[in-house]
């Protein structure tokens, strides 16, 4: 073996040790939060903590779906989220296509102004949105999460969807345009299919933001039936005096399942550009 | 098949003006290109007559009526782009039906038409792949088959060739020239290839800054350019020009011992004399100049050389033997001076060229 081969195989081993320790690293509290939820109460608090637990138990998972009022919250959230994404991404990408290929006065400044929209910090627009809100009867509802989710979730599923389609070669419409299609038929059967990786995408950003927002669902809900995952297990953590932590970490696997089984869906959407090749030079 | 009357067009962006009051005919089974550089509007004249772009003013007019406000989908065109602009997501039969089923074509009769393309283009094993999936070439094949499926009137083709290798350049130039002979419609076709413009056009238009120099069948442009500026635009290797004046003898170039006897001769008028390479001979009693280059291809020389200021490009045959730092004589083939006003760039005179 020659020197500069040792020193190539070296510093392979080196890159794999390093990249191995950052997994390690990350993944560690992700796989504390399993194996807890997993292990029996009495060994969670036992000293010297153990990393393996001696048995498993499901006890915690079974605590959390029927004697608590977790389901329901996990419902909430999954009502508001899904919707607020699905006005989202619909009206993000017909305004994403507005924007980008139509010409009318101000569009940049309009952008921009979407840009501002999203760039605003939540807690600024949270009086005034409360007062919108409760103007239309909705505080307290989970409607009214939709709204407010939307209110932001919008500004950045379009800023988002606007890159993606200002991607899309212009070519490809003006063929379809003399091929009749109409606008909407374009924007249907030309535009979506090719920005549907990108489409994907904000939909599980957008998601991800309306799933985990706090401040909103703190504020506008108070009844425990209404309440979405964020603060409601906060509260279900709190109500007993001292934290339950096995519970506590089963929540946290259930709540990270929806977003896990997201990206499994659409992983294979991801970094595909489904429009290479179509437009050459 | 249709005739297409662009009356006195103007497109403009603002203060930026791309095309300038420019009035062409096509006629009805014509195949008609418009040549020019980059950026001299031939792109956006296409776009016009498809209907992707408005003009500012001005009328588009297919067999007389005024098309101005309808939709490129109802005027009946086919257009072939730079990009081949395939739907990426469709299989390549489902880029040939696109067309038809946006025009309701029954399942049946819509099969059969893509069967039948598809044997004309030889592209039956790529049906089933997804447009993506195909080389250049192979695509390029796919959207003339979108264009053709559906007999439009009027066939529009943006560059369609300038993606392509050279080979694959000249093999689908005689595709198409075959295409318009089989279908005999109405082409309109944008380059800036004076090669695919002179084999391919019924005539061609020359464009440049948005404005018509000329309009003429390809012989008629090659032997009589109109303007300095599509004297130098048609040919390869391109047209020697010297500067000079007509004197009472003739053309004088300046600073050269080079007189020429024409038949326009005026006194002191400041032109630029324009002559081909192939006009350009080796004379005992010529033009003084040495040899810079030597360029063989074969079937010919290129010999490029230093007459005072100047550099003139001779186009010999194959036999010649001249090395670099020869010095030679260079006269010119009677006949085949071509002149130029020096202001304006205009041709001097009407007949083919100058005795």
């Amino acid at each position: 073996m020659t020197g500069a081969r040792m020193l190539r195989l070296g510093g392979r081993i080196c890159r794999d040790v390093l990249v191995w320790a950052a997994i390690g690293l990350i993944s560690f509290p992700l796989v504390w939060m399993v194996l807890t939820s997993l292990k029996p109460r009495i060994e969670t608090n036992g000293y010297p903590p153990s990393f393996l637990p001696s048995s498993l138990t499901l006890v915690h998972y079974y605590d959390l779906l029927f004697r608590t009022g977790f389901g329901q919250l996990f419902v909430n959230s999954l009502f508001v989220s899904l919707t607020s994404t699905l006005v989202a991404v619909l009206f993000g990408i017909a305004g994403a296509y507005g924007l980008v290929r139509f010409r009318f006065a101000a569009r940049g400044l309009m952008a921009r102004l979407v840009l501002f929209a999203y760039l605003l910090p939540a807690v600024v627009l949270l009086v005034p949105l409360y007062v919108i809100v409760a103007s239309i009867g909705l505080n307290g509802s989970l409607w009214g999460l939709v709204i407010t989710d939307t209110t932001f979730a919008l500004p950045f599923a379009l800023w988002l969807l606007r890159a993606f389609v200002a991607a899309l070669p212009p070519d490809i419409e003006a063929a379809a345009a003399i091929d009749g299609a109409g606008r909407f038929a374009i924007l249907f059967e030309i535009v979506i299919p090719q920005a549907l990786p990108g489409i994907l995408a904000t939909a599980v950003f957008t998601f991800i933001m309306a799933y985990n927002e706090y401040l909103y669902a703190l504020v506008f809900i108070n009844a425990d039936q209404s309440m979405t995952l964020p603060p409601g297990v906060l509260r279900l953590v709190k109500e007993s005096y001292d934290i339950d932590w096995n519970l506590m970490m089963a929540a946290a696997v259930v709540i990270t399942m929806p977003i896990l089984l997201l990206f499994a869906l659409v992983q294979r959407h991801f970094g595909q550009g489904l429009g290479a090749g179509s437009v050459k030079g | 098949m249709a005739a297409i009357s662009l009356d006195h067009i103007r497109k403009s962006y603002g203060a930026h003006v791309i095309v300038d009051n420019l009035c062409i005919d096509v006629q009805a089974g014509e195949f008609l290109t418009l040549l020019g550089p980059s950026g001299c509007g031939k792109s956006t004249i296409l776009r016009m007559i498809a209907g992707l772009d408005s003009p500012s003013a001005g009328g588009i007019l297919f067999d007389g009526r005024r098309m101005n406000d309808v939709l490129p989908a109802d005027r009946n065109i086919a257009m072939v782009f730079q990009s081949y602009a395939l739907y990426p997501h469709m299989t390549v039969r489902q880029n040939l039906e696109y067309p038809l089923r946006k025009r309701r074509v029954p399942a049946q009769q819509r099969a059969a038409m893509v069967d039948n393309v598809a044997g004309i283009l030889q592209i039956g094993p790529l049906l089933d792949r997804r447009s993506s999936q195909l080389s250049g070439g192979q695509q390029q094949r796919v959207a003339l088959g979108r264009a053709m499926i559906r007999s439009p009137d009027v066939f529009l083709f943006d560059e369609p060739l300038s993606n392509l290798d050279a080979t694959l350049r000249a093999h689908m130039r005689a595709e198409i020239i075959q295409l318009h002979q089989r279908l005999g419609k109405t082409m309109v076709y944008v380059t800036h290839d004076q090669i695919e413009a002179m084999t391919m056009s019924t005539r061609i238009a020359v464009l440049e800054g948005g404005k018509l120099l000329q309009l003429g069948p390809p012989a008629e442009v090659y032997a009589r350019p109109a303007t300095r500026f599509v004297a130098s635009f048609v040919g390869t290797p391109r047209m020697n020009f010297l500067p000079g004046a007509l004197v009472p003898g003739g053309f004088r170039a300046d600073g050269l011992a080079l007189e020429i006897a024409v038949a326009h001769a005026a006194d002191a008028v400041r032109v630029t004399a324009g002559v081909r390479p192939q006009d350009l001979l080796l004379a005992k009693d010529g033009l003084p100049a040495r040899v810079t280059l030597v360029e063989r291809t074969g079937q010919e020389t290129l010999v490029t050389t230093s007459a005072g200021a100047q550099t003139l490009v001779l186009r010999l045959d194959e036999s010649c033997k001249l090395r670099i730092g020869d010095e030679i004589a260079i006269g010119v083939r009677p006949g085949k001076l071509h002149l130029f006003d020096e202001a304006s760039g205009e041709r001097l005179g009407n007949d083919d060229c100058h005795p």
